[in-house]
């Protein structure tokens, strides 16, 4: 065992390689050049911080994000639920056919150039929002259009995670408290949900820090007023080509996420704690 | 723990796969003989024509192996340059880039070979040559105007109560969205430069609400050839290919703004001979005639006579007529102020 255990440690040692290399060497290097080009300091954060439209599209690449977090869990939740409702048949095929799989192992790029053709002026989805009484509605270039782009391809990310969390659930419980004098609202609400959070939580992470980066959805489906500052980085190396300033505007960001995820942590912790109690707590009674 | 071989062998084929993908990308080894040369563009069927036009031939010719990369990307010259190590010898960029990295990021060009008296005035510098011209140029939906009362004029572009309708102009400052702006406010074609931004974005955000955004030429072809806009400021060559394939629009020509693709020797190249060799080659009449025929950009040299069929002699921006009516880029300008300009126009494009 402690052999197989050894092996499998040495095992890591390529990924992890791999990670430092091409990942975490090159972010290093981006960030340490906002700190000393052109000279050492914290210019080229205070000459972002200052210039308005950093902030401006930061709030709103958070905003988008959080919106994106929102609809996610409304449609996933529902879904993830029912994953664990039905048997494990009707599981596979949901997994498979509906919607979680099969456009999750469809290109990112294919299908931000379908959802163009979808939502273009006079495209499929106008003609449906015609139908019914929106009549020359254009989502291309909304901020309507780019969370439904985003959602589509993170929803996935959402319904796995929070299927993994959520079939974990003893649902015995909802029964027991049924038995108890709870109505199956009430059942779910006081017994079921709150065991759900912190699957709920690791899963809008998820989605969250990644609805951060995304640049190719905007840019394509949305107009600059929907710009996301993955674009406004990119625009600052490609068109000006200043790695300092793109790379303060990426530390920024980092620190911005960071920061916000300790604010939510310590924020969620008491809820955890509370939900921990009640289970073990219940446990020991 | 029956499953580490198998985490084992995942993780060594990621790494083999990795290795391989480097390895790829690395610079290439000289080759035997003739030498080489590696050539950056914008890829697709405009690099392929380069290629016909201009590189096959030459290669042929002096023996040369020839490898072609791309797209052109600035951020990627500069961290070449700046780590010593080219692999790029000759590139195809804006007309600005050259001009505002002379000596620096670019090589000065030896012009004892090269004849620049047929060229447009104000479109070769110390370190570029032009090999083709085209146009920035107003294109009309002809679907949704039609006849003598559609808009002719940079005016007519700006204005939404004669001719209502959504406008697709470049998604960023240096493509000729500005100039256009001006000329349509009333600024004398040789009163342009140096560029009254503030009233160009005042002039803009005049039709900010019809306004949507190109950021690759082929987003332009494509909203051409769907209908998705009712105006468009884009690119000749575009408009070409858009009506090659079926698109319903027509070309304005009143204060086109002319540009032209530039090509320039990177700094610190490890084949400064061949590149030399090519950029003479590229700036005569005759491979520039060919490669007019193949796409639809015009020859730089003036001299050339390219064989025309009558959709590109539609297009030709080269004509008498169109050079007449068309304002040449100030390069210096843009050469001077490219990194202001593109942060004002980010910070007004998405607020």
């Amino acid at each position: 065992m402690r052999a197989s255990r050894l092996f499998s440690g040495v095992a890591v040692v390529p990924a992890l390689a791999i990670v430092l290399i091409f990942f975490l060497l090159p972010i290093a290097v981006i960030i340490v050049r906002s700190f000393t080009d052109p000279e050492p300091g914290l210019g080229q954060y205070t000459a972002a911080l200052a210039d308005p439209t950093t902030l401006r599209v930061l709030g709103r690449t958070f905003a988008t994000a959080v919106i994106t977090v929102i609809v996610c869990i409304l449609l996933g939740y529902p879904f993830a639920y029912l994953l664990t409702l039905v048997g494990p048949t009707a599981r596979t095929l949901l997994m498979v056919l509906v919607l979680v799989l099969v456009p999750f192992w469809t290109s990112l790029m294919a299908r931000t150039f379908a959802w163009i053709s979808l939502l273009q002026r006079d495209g499929p989805v106008s003609a449906i929002l015609g139908f019914f009484g929106a009549e020359n509605t254009t989502l291309r270039g909304t901020l309507a259009g780019v969370v439904l782009a985003i959602v589509q391809i993170l929803l996935p990310y959402m319904i796995l995670t929070l299927y993994t969390a959520l079939a974990a659930i003893d649902r015995r419980q909802l029964a027991a408290a049924q038995s108890l004098g709870a109505n199956r609202y009430r059942a779910f609400w006081q017994v079921y949900l709150p065991q759900s959070l912190p699957g709920l939580f690791a899963a809008s992470s998820l989605v969250f820090i990644l609805a951060l980066g995304f640049y190719i959805t905007p840019q394509l489906i949305g107009s600059p007023k929907e710009a996301m500052i993955a674009q406004v980085i990119g625009q600052r190396v490609e068109k000006i080509v200043d790695f300092a300033g793109a790379g303060a505007l990426s530390g920024i960001l980092l620190i911005a996420t960071v920061g916000l995820f300790c604010v939510v942590i310590l924020a969620v912790a008491p809820l955890r704690r509370g939900v921990s109690q009640m289970i073990s707590g219940g446990d020991a009674r | 723990m029956r499953k580490s071989p198998l985490v084992l062998v995942s993780v060594a084929a990621a790494a083999a796969l990795s290795l391989a993908a480097c390895s790829s990308g690395a610079a290439p080894d000289a080759a035997e003989g003739g030498g080489s040369l590696v050539f950056a563009s914008y890829g697709s069927a405009y690099q392929d024509a380069q290629n016909e036009a201009f590189l096959d031939p030459w290669a042929a010719e002096s023996g040369v192996t020839v490898q072609n990369d791309g797209p052109t990307s600035y951020p990627k010259i500069q961290q070449m340059v700046e780590s010593g190590n080219t692999i790029w010898d000759v590139a195809d960029t804006e007309p600005y880039f050259p001009v505002a990295n002379c000596g620096t990021l670019v090589e000065k060009i030896d012009f004892s070979n090269i004849d620049t008296s047929n060229f447009p005035e104000g479109t070769w510098s110390d370190c570029s040559i032009p090999i083709a011209q085209y146009s920035t140029m107003m294109i009309v939906n002809t679907k949704t105007f039609d006849g003598a009362d559609a808009p002719s004029t940079p005016a007519d572009f700006f204005d939404l109560e004669k001719f209502p309708g959504t406008r697709m102009v470049p998604g960023w400052a240096g493509a000729g969205a500005l100039e256009f702006a001006l000329l349509a406010d009333g600024v004398a074609p040789d009163k342009l430069y140096p560029l009254d931004t503030k009233r160009a974005y005042a002039k803009l955000d005049t039709i900010r609400d019809s306004l949507t955004f190109w950021n690759t030429s082929s987003e332009s072809q494509q909203s051409m050839e769907d209908g998705s806009a009712d105006l468009w400021l884009a690119w000749s060559g575009r408009g070409y290919e858009a009506e090659r394939n079926g698109a319903e629009i027509a070309p304005v020509w009143q204060d086109n703004l002319l540009a032209w693709a530039s090509l320039s020797i990177i700094k610190g190249t490890k084949n400064p001979d061949a590149a030399q060799s090519f950029i003479e080659y590229a700036a005569q009449a005759e491979p520039q005639a060919r490669f007019a025929e193949l796409q639809p950009y015009a020859p730089a040299d003036l001299s050339a006579r390219p064989e025309l069929d009558e959709l590109q002699q539609k297009w030709n921006v080269a004509s008498p007529e169109v050079q007449q009516q068309s304002i040449v880029t100030n390069v210096q300008w843009w050469a001077d102020n490219s990194a202001e300009a593109e942060a004002e126009w980010t910070a007004w494009s998405t607020s």
